[in-house]
């Protein structure tokens, strides 16, 4: 609240408002409003990007109860197709897009054939050292291959802006923000509509019931494993012309979508996308009214606290939602 | 209804290294209504388990319509024409009655499913009424109605149930158990798995008792239902 403060006296001080008391009241609450909106929409843009990791993640723990970290480094993977692509082939930025998602789909398919179908019989704790360990693997091959130089995409929108009122982003994060939206209805349509969606609710309701139906639980989860990986190597490419990357930013795209998909409840996308909501405009927020230093401990300390009062997380416990 | 004989010849089952099943024979004729008895922790859901394919056994084979169902996988078991109706329901709690039926039919896709629907809820009209609420805000009752009307959807010849009055009512349960004998009516033949005597003395025609196991015990029901072991097994049952 300080920083509004601030900005009103600031405002003040111009000629022909303080003399008007209702004058300043008025513009109060438009700067208020405008950091508000600008926050917002900046938190939409930030929950888009989390939201589709967090749905991959939640999806294949329902199905599989495998904590797949290495959806991170699928992420972190797709920038650099989508980078790749465009830079070095010259395609067309949406077509680099698809590629992405295409080929992280193909890794996804691998790691679960190769690693996670295999370690699945064995059980405990193995699947998760294994996707940590592909996490570290294809993150220090990427260092290897790629440097740590960090790297930013130019959008095919350029520079473009959009304002909103008082607040603006820039269209490449509107874009996202509408690209996030069409998957996530996508993948909905898919889960509600279809046979082989019915059936990945279904296993990820209850295993048993959905092997005494007749579901085959290995196309199912080799779907899952595609889709999910799919959407991370696209969330990647997504962001790409927007936040510089380099090879470590799956550990940490990764650990917050993990940390929501915890706070949502395992296995939930209700809770999934919530929780990417919840976390990525508690963000935005923290830092546009404090400090952007504080907006981690913020969304960190909320789920926290949440968790203490439901250990099963917002729409955990009751089954899974799917 | 010919070429459905259920056939388990000398089955081990085991946990880990821990046996659960060890060498267990018994058949389930076409048509007919079996009960497998046994005190708690005695193996009888681990053979149901067994037959529908989640657990493998150790040894020994498990015949259907003649050939063997040891390597097949759950739906490949579905396909042949067993359902399993399995111990606590298990249905899909986030999903609609409606859909849970649906489930049911995951197997098919012929033009009849609707149809089988119709005759799930002439069978348990409450279902007709619920049909568009979560399977898991169902009373118990309710929810033992979907399961066996889930399993019926698969159009079986041959149904597993696992204790299906277990909690239930006692009108519930004379209701859950007019239902199973009246699917045996129709040619369905049965494995019926219950912890209330009463219920299986009602309907079987044969038993099986077991213990720790092994089958120490098989016959016609009624003279099961003098034996000394059997009183035994259920304790004030
Ligand atoms: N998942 C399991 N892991 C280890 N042991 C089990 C498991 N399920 C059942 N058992 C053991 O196998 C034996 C038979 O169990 P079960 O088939 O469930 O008996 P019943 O259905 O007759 O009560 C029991 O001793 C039980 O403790
Ligand atoms: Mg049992």
């Amino acid at each position: 609240m300080l920083v509004i403060v601030s900005q009103t006296s600031y405002i003040c001080q111009e000629p022909g408002w303080a003399k008007e008391p209702s004058g300043v009241q008025w513009t109060v609450e438009i700067m208020d409003l405008d950091i508000l909106v600008q926050a917002v929409l900046l938190g939409l843009f930030n929950s888009s990007v989390y939201a589709l990791v967090a749905l991959g993640l939640t999806l294949i723990f329902g199905v599989m109860d495998i904590a797949d970290f290495a959806q991170g480094a699928l992420y972190m993977l797709g920038a650099y197709v989508a980078f790749y692509a465009s830079q070095l082939l010259g395609l067309p930025y949406f077509l680099s897009l698809g590629l992405a998602g295409l080929g992280m789909a193909a890794i996804g398919v691998l790691n679960y054939l190769l690693v996670y179908r295999p370690l699945h019989r064995v059980g405990g704790a193995t699947t998760f050292i294994a996707a940590l360990g592909i996490l570290l693997i294809l993150e220090n091959a990427a260092i290897f291959r790629f440097g740590a130089d960090f790297r930013l995409l130019p959008s095919p929108f350029g520079h473009a802006k959009l304002a909103l009122g008082g607040a603006v982003l820039t269209y490449h994060q509107v874009f996202t923000i509408g690209m996030t939206g069409l998957l996530l209805g996508a993948v909905w349509l898919f889960l509600q509509r279809t046979k082989m969606g019915k059936a990945l609710r279904a296993m990820s309701q209850n295993r048993d019931a959905a092997a005494l139906v007749g579901v085959e639980m290995h196309k199912v989860a080799l779907l899952t494993f595609t889709l999910a990986a799919a959407l991370a190597g696209i969330a990647g490419a997504l962001v790409s012309p927007t936040r510089a990357f380099n090879p470590t930013i799956g550990g940490i795209i990764i650990l917050k979508s993990f940390a929501i998909v915890i706070f949502g409840g395992m296995g939930s996308i209700k809770g999934a996308l919530v929780g990417a909501l919840i976390i990525g405009l508690t963000e935005t927020l923290v830092a546009a009214f404090t400090a952007a230093q504080y907006s981690d401990l913020v969304a960190f300390g909320l789920m926290i606290a949440i968790l203490l009062v439901r250990p099963q997380g917002l729409f955990g416990g009751g089954g899974r939602t799917a | 209804m010919s070429g459905c004989e259920l056939l388990l010849e000398d089955v081990s089952v085991c946990y880990g290294r821990v046996p659960a099943l060890q060498g267990i024979s018994l058949r389930v004729g076409p048509g007919e209504l079996i009960a497998l008895l046994g005190a708690n922790g005695a193996g009888k859901t681990t053979t149901l388990r067994a037959i529908s394919g989640l657990l493998r056994p150790r040894s020994g084979r498990i015949r259907f319509g003649g050939g063997d169902l040891a390597r097949l996988s759950p739906a490949a078991i579905v396909r042949l024409g067993i359902a399993h109706c399995p111990e606590g329901r298990q249905l899909f709690p986030e999903m609609t009655v409606l859909e849970n039926l649906e489930m049911g039919a995951f197997t098919r896709d012929d033009p009849e499913i609707a149809a089988d629907i119709e005759r799930v809820y002439a069978l348990f009209p409450r279902l007709r009424e619920r049909r568009h609420q979560r399977a898991g805000n169902l009373s118990g009752g309710e929810q033992q109605m979907l399961a066996i009307g889930r399993a019926l959807m698969s159009r079986p010849k041959l149904l597993l149930f696992d204790e299906p009055t277990m909690g239930l009512a006692p009108y519930l349960v004379d209701e859950v158990t007019e239902a199973i004998g009246q699917l045996h009516r129709q040619g369905i033949s049965v494995l019926l798995v219950e912890q209330n005597v009463h219920v299986a003395f009602a309907v079987a025609e044969r038993g099986y008792v077991l213990e720790n196991g092994r089958i120490v015990l098989e016959g016609p029901i009624e003279t099961l239902r003098e034996d000394e072991r059997v009183k035994r097994a259920y304790v004030g049952g």
